[in-house]
């Protein structure tokens, strides 16, 4: 009997019971606290993630809206009123955005055709609006829409050049004469360089400058799409360059058509062009592309295959302040008023560009609640300062 | 029956040398080590709480700088497209009066003019066309928990915790006011949920 009372023994009930109780609450307190921690830090990668995105989609956008219709190195660029494209007898509609030598068919699979001038041509204009033209993400919200900028592209010194123009409007000769302006590739009282940069190779013989699908301007009437490699040719003295450049028909866009005598290379046959200036044209637009399902805006420049900006773009819409020849502002446009083009934007509004997270669909995974899709909204406005600081307001140009 | 005692008598010895190692916690250890673990995971939950709140602050921040930036924007283009003419970009309350809403003024959108805290601002609307909440103040739609844009759960934030000042004043030189130039100064405050504010400030002259 005496062992019975040595020092083992168990808990009482008592103790059990409370010892089990607290266990639980702090046990339960502990596992809910970690699931909250567990959303918390979903939602909080989320939407950092999205920041991320988000800003880097957004300055590129804003960046590339605000060089619309900068002319560069001197150059007139695009401010002034609208470039003609092929129109008239025998001609084909023109169309944007394309790739090279390859396809247009980016927006809704299907190309889109450049807006018209008061008279009926069609014309490419520094800025291009489209509303509603892009996909439908929700039909419940609508189409979106897509924006194109055109600028010139100050990087390539074309304008250093003297172009002419074939007989046939289907090649142009680029010839740097000996008393080139050094001014073209360099402001003044800084020392130039020997010669501008080549038009086909770099210094280490790479292929730079003029690719295929770029576009040029010339003079401030007639485009061309550049449709094979540029070759030298023979340097005549005391000319210190030459290159010939192909413009031939065929593009993809429709832009080259030296048979058609309105908007074509054709009126510079045989002649001298007054001016030559590579244009950067960006378009923006929605796609899903299949390989991931996602809604994702899409650049596509100069020819070149469109790359992703950002994914998980589900909405994006611009309005247009636009000044007309009496002075007059309308502002907040979706589409340009009647009497109106888009060399009177005078602003741009940016007034939906919905972003959301990678997020996990709330349908698929009921059980933890709160891991949703992070969401964001841009709205900012964007002066069309290339335009405004060049162009005189108001405006009477009729092109 | 020998060596079944001298087993009994070691146990004996063995139980009455280490009888406190044979105990469990007490009530007060429990109550003292939860307590512990309590302020251990307080402390998980307070760092949780500020990571959040910081991510959110600076969505805000975000909004606040494009407030801005939109703002000086307009002012810039209506400069630049002669819409108005110099001696118009100035506060409401100067002399003479210029058209630019003096003091803290709600996030409308730009009216007829499309130049932002004029007289003229009116109300905005949500990507659905819908008034926005608040008496007309900006509001960002964003596609809610769903990830869809135009679904019932869309988000519709409004910014009426925002507010923009814009205060042009002239600037000196030499003791005389420069006639040509003048110092544009937009502030955006907001509750993030601490008062915080974001300033912009730029020149501006008569010419471009």
């Amino acid at each position: 009997m005496q062992r019975r009372s040595n020092p083992i023994r168990g808990f009482s009930l008592l103790e059990l019971m409370i010892a089990a109780s607290v266990g639980v609450f702090l046990v339960g307190t502990a596992v809910k606290l970690y699931s909250i921690g567990l959303t918390m830090s979903w939602q909080t990668s989320q939407k950092a993630q999205l920041q991320q995105d988000f800003r880097a989609a957004a300055n590129l956008l804003e960046r590339d809206l605000s060089m619309a219709g900068s002319g560069a190195l001197g150059q007139q660029g695009l401010s002034n009123g609208s470039v003609g494209l092929p129109t008239g007898n025998g001609s084909t509609i023109p169309v944007y955005p394309c790739t090279a030598l390859t396809t247009c068919n980016y927006i809704k699979s299907a190309p889109v055709a450049y807006p018209d001038s008061p008279t009926g041509a069609p014309s490419l204009y520094s800025i291009m609006p489209g509303p509603s033209l892009g996909i439908t993400v929700t039909a419940a919200a609508g189409p979106t829409d897509i924006i194109t900028v055109n600028y010139a592209d100050a990087g390539l010194p074309l304008n250093c050049y003297t172009g002419t123009v074939n007989a046939a409007a289907t090649a142009v000769t680029f010839i740097l004469p000996s008393n080139w302006s050094q001014t073209c590739v360099t402001p003044p009282n800084i020392v130039p360089p020997a010669l501008p940069p080549s038009l086909i190779y770099n210094s280490t013989g790479n292929t730079v400058g003029l690719q295929v699908g770029d576009m040029i301007m010339f003079g401030t009437n007639a485009l061309g799409v550049v449709t094979g490699a540029a070759s030298t040719c023979g340097v005549v003295a005391p000319n210190l360059a030459c290159y010939q450049v192909p413009f031939a028909t065929g593009d993809p866009g429709h832009v080259n058509q030296p048979g058609v005598a309105t908007g074509s290379l054709l009126q510079y046959a045989g002649a001298a062009v007054p001016s030559a200036v590579r244009l950067i044209s960006v378009t923006y637009y929605l796609a899903i592309p299949a390989s991931t399902g996602l809604p994702t805006l899409m650049r596509i420049q100069n020819g070149q295959p469109p790359a992703p900006v950002a994914e998980n773009v589900v909405y994006l819409k611009f309005t247009y302040d636009v000044i007309n020849s009496s002075g007059t502002v309308t502002a907040n446009q979706a589409t340009l008023p009647a009497g109106t083009t888009p060399s009177m934007i005078t602003k741009i509004n940016i007034a939906h560009m919905s972003m959301r997270s990678q997020g996990r669909d709330t349908s698929s995974k009921s059980s933890l609640s709160g891991y949703g899709y992070e969401s964001l909204d841009l709205q900012t406005s964007l002066a069309a300062r290339s335009l405004t600081s060049q162009q005189q307001y108001p405006i009477t140009v009729t092109n | 029956m020998e060596p079944n005692l001298k087993i009994m008598r070691k146990i004996n010895r063995l139980n009455s040398s280490q009888p406190s190692d044979q105990s469990g916690f007490s009530l007060i250890e429990v109550m003292i080590s939860m307590g512990v673990l309590t302020v251990g995971l307080l402390a998980f939950l307070s760092v949780l709480c500020v990571a959040v709140s910081a991510n959110q602050t600076s969505q805000q921040d975000m909004i606040a700088r494009q407030l801005a930036s939109e703002t000086m924007e307009s002012i810039f283009n209506a400069r630049n497209t002669s819409q108005i003419g110099f001696s118009e970009i100035n506060n409401t309350t100067a002399t003479p009066p210029g058209i630019f809403l003096a003091n803290s003024q709600p996030i409308l959108c730009a009216g007829a003019d499309g130049i932002l805290d004029t007289a003229d601002d009116a109300s905005c609307t949500t990507a659905a066309g819908a008034p926005c909440p608040n008496s007309g103040v900006e509001c960002l739609t964003e596609p809610g928990p769903d990830g869809i844009m135009g679904t019932a759960d869309d988000v519709i934030l409004s910014l009426s915790n925002y507010t923009r000042t814009v205060l042009i004043t002239p600037l000196v030189s030499g003791g005389s006011t420069i006639p040509t130039l003048v110092q544009v100064t937009i502030t955006i405050n907001y509750n993030a949920p601490q008062p915080r504010s974001y300033v912009l400030e730029e020149y501006i002259s008569e010419y471009h």
